[in-house]
């Protein structure tokens, strides 16, 4: 121990996070370090543990038998983020243990209140712990590095890294002084130590007591400190993992059930994960008899509406509460805990997996249609959400009907009221608010489920940023369902907010509308998914919403699109439907091809607003199918409409695999003539057609989405997304019977879609080189950052894990945020210093001009833009486990050739992908920031020609973020090709 | 009258045609000599709202038409109902009245008879009022946010001729349409020639010089220039954009009908009923969650009235839609380009029109991209903006190797002030290359008689002829061209 460098270390292991600390584990522990050694002399003198949980009798029990042996425990106060208990944990909250606090460089206390949002802060209190508390210096303490001999990193933090030292003070004192003690007792050493401890301290800081309570350590003049005399040390109460609280219910003539004292465990337990409940009681400590009595009640209130209590305790805890505070009407208290997979009586409850909802296939347009009657309504299978409230507003998402044109609000549904759960919630109206804030939750839900079975990972939205500093966790994205008058919708990044409006439809020959009706775009399952893919999205890479060529803007278009239509799929009794209606044949006229029907009719256009399987020709009216037209995605530079060709060529690649997956299925049909005879087909048919298709559909949708990992993390084109999607399923799905990595190719080469420096088109060159061809000096400059990035996978696993010791539900995100927030820095320095430690600048420029990045002077500012653990399941139930991240950096570089030109930010960078098990790195997706040529075309983009008035007088920047939304239409309906 | 244009004008011309340095703003004479007196055509005259003392630089304008043409204007052109296009003849309404005149041509989309030309400017009329309204309520928020929308959109409706300091709601609306009327209702007369694409005008004293009209378009999708989507009709949105209104005229403190709602008028809390909505659990929660000062950030109260930002384009666009195009052919066949600030749409309407023998005179029919082909001069559309000269069967077309281009436009202006993309570089570049750097601007006092050519630039002799071609007012009223 650097602290006390003459002492003898003994390891003890026993979790493997400092918040994860099984109780048993610590006891055992502390027993092996009583008994005695070979030499019958106690292992040890003193106990330091940087960790910490919630309180037990077996602690309390091992606590004091350490106590009467002489052992010296010092543990860590504990620390506390957003939602966790700000005071003392245990076994730090024990009398009979040293509580480690902070104090900062800046001798303030390492509170919540000293330090910034989102950052760690130490815990302190209650009141009456604080005589049995010391506090030492944290954050940015030397810290060991894990797995590097040798290293030692200023990066220690929290009440972790204060413990040690008052340990090592500890320690340095017995090495002094413990020749001298002749002591009969051996709980008089603990005594004597704390006693020269806590008198040396500094205690001239403002409110000590409170935050620091004995004060700061000052192990030089504890030193100096002599033993007392036995007389003058008095013994510390046993601690007890009980709580004084119920000891003054005893008596009240409720009698408890057998047995009292776990009931008080459980209690105090709650105390420490309950933060609503810790709230209530100032000093739990205190004895029973000066705690308020106002505080009692409080407690009493939020403990039997607490959701962790036992059905036990709250039972007995709403009995003891009757005779006491007689009057108040329990039943008023919310009672949140459902006993879910537990037993009650002899039954076993199940949550349940989904909540059934009601809503509209399409749009309400095909309520009124006879022919699409059976299909125009379905129930979403929604997952169920345990504390959705009225909105509605879960972990994801807080619908918000606010219509600032109406000057009002509309009354949020209730999706937990018995009479909406018993009914799969409200049916389908246009007349109902509640029913369009249950649909767009319906649809935003699925849509985000797709994505994260997709991606085996919580989806998490894009931060609020101030400036370039993007720690602010955004929890819910807002939807708002009325938010417009207009025929548009759109995702606006700023606000985190999807906006819906409404409008009536178009007055004159409005198709088969009712004129003047009015249409909410909220309704249109299409117009929901699309907003939402493009939130989700930016959750995942907000770099693409900042146009660098013209395909970054179509691929957030294309990509909503995509996600929207290959939902239709997911829909049986739809894909029956339309399978039976087309005969099999999807590239006849068919729903499942189109997006948004009533918008498109009721803004005027004859049919869908868009449409990937045909079009009507404007002067005949009469569908044609779509032809691809290689030629278009070198002239069509709108963003919807060249979106449009990305997804002409993943939807004709669907339907290529489709083909494939049914081609027998036909032939058996057809005796091999392939060709159906007249008239319906036979319903055996239709079932077995759609499950290919839905199959397929799914496979194409997944494939898209795990696609985005493998993308660089800006400048994105087309032909980039291509060879990410190879590349993720060439990974993951290595067999291809069905040669979908074909069918995936050959659509877009019909659709004239390549990348842009490919000798020739196959799915080997498409795949991204590996990261092994880029030599040695790389891998070894990697392998220390692997190392590090294998700590983060760890460390995520718990995460992800669903075990949560102090996390209530819904802080899963914001715990995975927070812990890739905090590992991005982690991961940022370790490269630095990687990139310092080499000298030689030809060497440096080897190993990171493949990561797209300059570090020429050598101190170049970079970012470790996004890291995320990801944890896929391919097809046989294969699972992958990945970490990926990207590097991004930035340069302001003149737009003119000659340096004479406006500065303009020119970003590169690259997404890294590493494998878990095999430790190695698999590929480096980049963008070189020293491309000349890349650079070249991005000045070529932004000088491109002003097309249309709505550039003429917007500029890129979107003048206020005018022009800068992802709406559903674009804002300019004029604009040709031009030149 | 005839003798100051005699004294300027080299021997051997047919045509000249006099830009008015208004900046962003559109003047143009135009004095064809023929066998008698000059005859003077005037093209437009106005100047965009904001531009520095507009009202005085276009009366001395308006003076100096006045003492040019002795007072006699043989045809009076007012291409569209934008105030850098007319504001002129309110501006100077006193000296335009005086004039006589003996032709008006505008646009048949002034004609009151016409019904598709009256929903148009219903719906131009419903439009600019709501973009009007919205940002009066914008500006009643008084958040940067709504400041920020406001300004953005208020820098469209310069257009419009407002809105001036301290002028009424309707006078503001009104504005534009009052000067077009000074035009089309003129108390001296003449009633205006209402000009139809495909028609041909030939003035009676002009000789062989024809005037072919190629726009506005008859087809509404065009001029809202719309890109071909099946059955797409104009006029079906304007139905879509009337709740808008509805809840604009509401807030501006009118009783609203239920129909203004998208639900039944009970389901709906008022937010200034605070105290209602407090009684209620579920209500007070979302109430709090909407006001939430922490969460101020994510509020969309001006978002709805961004709307009015897309509506003041359509307008914009649609109005310059309406411009009336006119293509200038003189008696050897060339021809000089008016196309006011048509856009895509317009231009591409042309391609589909055709003169038969007998109208254009000729042994052949003429079709829209012979006349292109034949353009020695061409007003730059919409003070060169990207938009407004279509290339591909546009400027492409234009290959006589003696074109000109003048452009009236005010850059510093245009983009300091403004911020907008005028001239376009990327067309600027192109016009150079066609017209081998050929190009009058307002805003440059160019070429001035010792002026070297341009590089890579004309030959030596067409330098010297264009150079003596342009005559640069000293006074820095106008810049004369002549066609010789």
């Amino acid at each position: 121990m650097g602290g006390a460098p003459l002492a003898e270390v003994i390891p003890v292991r026993i979790a493997t996070s400092v918040i994860l600390l099984a109780t048993s584990a610590f006891v055992e522990a502390i027993d092996y370090l009583i008994a005695p050694n070979a030499n019958g002399a106690l292992r040890a003198d003193v106990v330091s543990m940087s960790m910490g949980g919630v309180a037990s009798k077996a602690w309390a029990e091992v606590v004091n038998r350490a106590y009467e042996a002489g052992i010296c425990l010092v543990t860590a106060a504990g620390n506390n983020k957003l939602g966790s208990p700000q005071s003392i944990v245990y076994p730090a909250r024990f009398r009979r243990v040293i509580a480690a606090c902070g104090i900062m460089a800046n001798r303030r206390p390492y509170i919540r209140a000293n330090v910034g949002f989102g950052q760690m802060a130490g815990n302190f209190g209650p009141d009456s712990k604080m005589d049995t508390a010391l506090a030492a210096f944290t954050p940015n303490t030397p810290w060991a590095e894990i797995n590097c001999p040798g290293i030692i990193d200023m990066d220690g933090g929290g009440t972790s890294s204060a413990t040690p030292q008052i340990a090592a003070a500890a320690a340095l004192w017995l090495q002094k002084h413990k020749g001298n003690l002749s002591y009969n007792e051996p709980w008089m050493v603990v005594e004597a130590v704390r006693r020269a401890l806590f008198a040396s301290a500094d205690k001239s800081l403002p409110n000590s007591r409170t935050f620091l309570g004995q004060g700061v350590l000052q192990a030089a003049r504890a030193l100096e400190e002599r033993p007392a005399a036995a007389q003058e040390l008095v013994k510390t109460p046993e601690d007890a993992a009980s709580f004084p609280i119920l000891h003054i219910l005893t008596g009240q003539g409720v009698a408890a059930p057998a047995p009292r004292d776990m009931l008080e465990v459980e209690a105090l337990q709650l105390l420490q994960r309950d933060e609503e409940i810790e709230q209530t009681i100032s000093d739990p400590d205190l004895p029973a008899a000066e705690l308020p009595v106002q505080e009692v009640k409080r407690f009493l209130e939020a403990t039997i509406a607490s959701e962790h209590a036992s059905a036990t305790l709250r039972t007995y805890l709403k009995r003891v509460y009757t005779s006491r505070f007689a009057g108040p009407d329990l039943r008023a208290l919310p009672d949140k805990s459902l006993p879910y997979g537990k037993t009650e009586g002899e039954v076993l409850l199940m949550r349940p997996t989904c909540r059934r909802l009601r809503g509209y296939a399409f749009d309400p347009d095909l309520a009124t249609r006879l022919e699409a009657t059976d299909i125009s309504q379905i129930v979403f299978d929604v997952r169920w959400e345990d504390d959705l409230r009225p909105g509605p507003v879960g972990e994801y998402l807080e619908v918000i009907d606010y219509d600032p044109a109406s000057g009002g609000y509309y009354a949020p549904i209730d999706l937990d009221n018995p009479n909406i759960l018993a009914t799969d919630g409200l049916p389908p109206t246009e007349s109902n608010p509640k029913f369009h804030q249950q649909f767009v939750y319906a649809v935003a839900m699925k849509t985000i489920e797709t994505f994260e079975s997709a991606l085996g990972r919580k989806a998490l939205w894009s931060p609020r940023m101030h400036g370039r500093k993007d720690y602010d966790y955004v929890a819910q994205l807002r939807i708002y369902p009325h938010a417009l008058r207009e025929a548009n919708a759109y995702y606006h990044p700023e606000k985190k907010a999807l906006l819906f409006g409404y409008f009536p439809a178009a007055a004159r020959d409005p198709g088969r509308l009712y004129p003047q009706g009015m249409v909410f775009t909220c309704l249109a399952h299409d117009i929901v998914a699309h907003e939402t893919t493009h939130a989700l999205l930016d959750g995942m890479h907000r770099a693409f919403q900042r146009p660098s060529n013209e395909d970054q803007l179509a691929f957030h278009e294309a990509f909503a699109d995509i996600v929207a239509l290959f939902q239709h799929f997911s829909k049986p009794a739809v894909l029956n439907h339309q399978i039976a209606k087309t005969r099999g044949d999807l590239r006849a006229r068919n729903m499942l091809g189109e997006l948004a029907t009533q918008f498109g009719e009721a803004t005027g256009l004859r049919g869908a607003l868009r449409s990937y399987i045909g079009e009507t020709d404007s002067k005949t009216g009469q569908w044609r199918a779509l032809q691809p037209d290689p030629t278009a995605y070198q002239t069509v530079t709108e963003p919807h409409y060249r979106g449009a060709l990305l997804v002409a060529a993943v939807f004709d690649a669907f339907l290529g695999i489709y083909e494939r997956r049914s081609a027998d299925l036909i032939r058996i049909a057809t005796s091999g003539t392939g060709v159906l005879p007249s008239g319906a087909i036979h319903p055996d048919l239709v079932g077995r057609l759609s499950e290919e298709a839905a199959k397929a559909a799914q496979h194409v949708l997944s494939m898209c989405i795990r696609a985005l990992d493998y993308c660089p993390p800006l400048d994105l084109t087309f032909g980039d997304y291509l060879r990410a999607l190879i590349t993720a399923d060439l990974d993951l799905v290595p067999y291809d019977p069905l040669c979908y990595r074909v069918a995936f190719v050959d659509a877009f080469r019909r659709q004239g879609i390549y990348p842009m420096d490919l000798a020739t088109l196959s799915v080997d060159t498409l795949c991204w080189k590996p990261a092994e061809s880029e030599g040695r000096e790389v891998s070894n400059f990697f392998a220390p950052v692997l190392r590090k990035l294998r700590t983060f996978a760890t460390e995520s696993e718990y995460l992800n894990s669903g075990r949560r010791s102090r996390t209530r539900k819904g802080d899963e995100r914001e715990a995975i945020f927070r812990h890739a927030w905090r590992w991005r820095a982690i991961i940022h320095d370790q490269i630095k210093r990687e990139i310092k430690k080499i000298k030689d600048k030809a060497v440096r420029a080897r190993v990171t001009i493949p990561l797209g990045l300059d570090f020429s002077a050598g101190d170049e500012k970079f970012e470790v833009h996004s890291l995320r653990l990801a944890r896929k399941r391919g097809p046989y139930n294969t699972t992958q486990g990945q970490i990926v991240m990207s590097l991004v950096q930035e340069k302001k570089v003149s737009s003119g050739k000659a340096g004479d030109g406006a500065l303009f930010a020119f970003g590169g960078g690259c997404t890294i992908i590493a494998d878990l098990e095999q430790s190695k790195i698999n590929y480096i997706i980049c963008k070189n920031i020293l491309s000349q040529a890349r650079r070249d075309r991005q000045i070529a983009f932004y000088s491109r020609p002003a097309t249309s008035l709505f550039a003429t007088y917007f500029d890129d920047t979107g003048l206020n973020g005018l022009g800068q939304r992802f709406a559903m239409l674009h804002a300019d309906e004029g604009d040709e090709i031009n030149g | 009258m005839g003798d100051t244009f005699s004294a300027n004008c080299p021997s051997g011309a047919f045509a000249r045609i006099r830009m008015y340095r208004l900046g962003i703003g559109d003047c143009f004479l135009l004095t064809f000599v023929g066998g008698g007196s000059p005859r003077h055509v005037l093209i437009d005259c106005g100047v965009l709202q904001g531009t520095a003392n507009g009202k005085q630089k276009i009366e001395r304008v308006a003076e100096s038409i006045r003492d040019e043409t002795g007072g006699h204007l043989d045809v009076l052109v007012a291409t569209h109902e934008h105030w850098d296009h007319v504001s002129g003849f309110q501006q100077a309404g006193d000296i335009f009245d005086a004039l006589r005149v003996d032709r008006i041509w505008v646009a048949w989309t002034e004609d009151t008879n016409d019904p598709v030309a009256q929903r148009f400017k219903e719906e131009k009329r419903m439009r600019l009022q709501a973009v009007h309204m919205a940002l009066n309520q914008l500006a009643r928020i008084r958040s940067p946010e709504a400041e920020d929308y406001g300004s953005a959109i208020a820098q469209l409706l310069g257009f419009y001729g407002g809105p001036a300091e301290g002028a009424s709601l309707a006078a503001f609306s009104e504005n534009t349409g009052f000067a077009m009327k000074a035009v089309t209702e003129r108390k001296n007369g003449p009633s205006p020639t209402f000009c139809k694409p495909g028609d041909v005008l030939k003035p009676e004293w002009g000789g062989g010089l024809r005037v072919y009209v190629l726009g506005p378009p008859r087809d509404p999708a065009a001029l809202r220039d719309l890109r071909g989507k099946a059955g797409t009709d104009i006029y079906k949105i304007a139905g879509i954009d009337s709740l808008y209104l509805a809840a604009l005229t509401q807030t501006a403190g009118e009783e609203p009908d239920d129909k203004s709602f998208p639900f039944h008028p009970s389901l709906r809390w008022l937010s200034e009923h605070t105290d209602k909505i407090l009684k209620n659990d579920a209500l007070a929660h979302l109430y709090k969650s909407y006001n939430d000062e922490d969460a101020a950030w994510r509020r969309i109260d001006n978002e709805w009235l961004v709307s009015s930002a897309r509506m003041a384009l359509q307008l914009d666009s649609a109005t310059n839609n309406t411009s009336l195009v006119l293509a200038f052919e003189l008696d050897d066949e060339r021809v000089l380009l008016f196309p006011a600030d048509a856009q895509i749409g317009s231009w591409r309407s042309w391609l589909g029109l055709q003169w038969s023998a007998e109208q254009a005179g000729r042994s052949a029919a003429v079709t829209a991209r012979d006349l292109l082909q034949r353009t020695v001069f061409y007003k730059v559309g919409h003070h060169g903006s990207e938009n407004a000269t279509r290339k591909e069967d546009g400027l492409e077309s234009m290959t006589d190797g003696r074109l000109v281009a003048a452009i009236p436009v005010d850059q510093t202006f245009a983009n300091d002030t403004k911020k907008w993309r005028m001239p376009a570089d990327p067309l600027l570049r192109r016009l150079t290359v066609l017209t081998k750097g050929r190009i009058l601007r307002a805003d440059v006092a160019w070429p001035q008689p010792d002026d070297p050519p341009p590089a890579p630039g004309p030959g030596d002799d067409e330098w010297a002829q264009f150079r003596t071609s342009v005559h640069i007012d000293p006074g820095g009223l106008f810049i004369d061209y002549m066609v010789q």
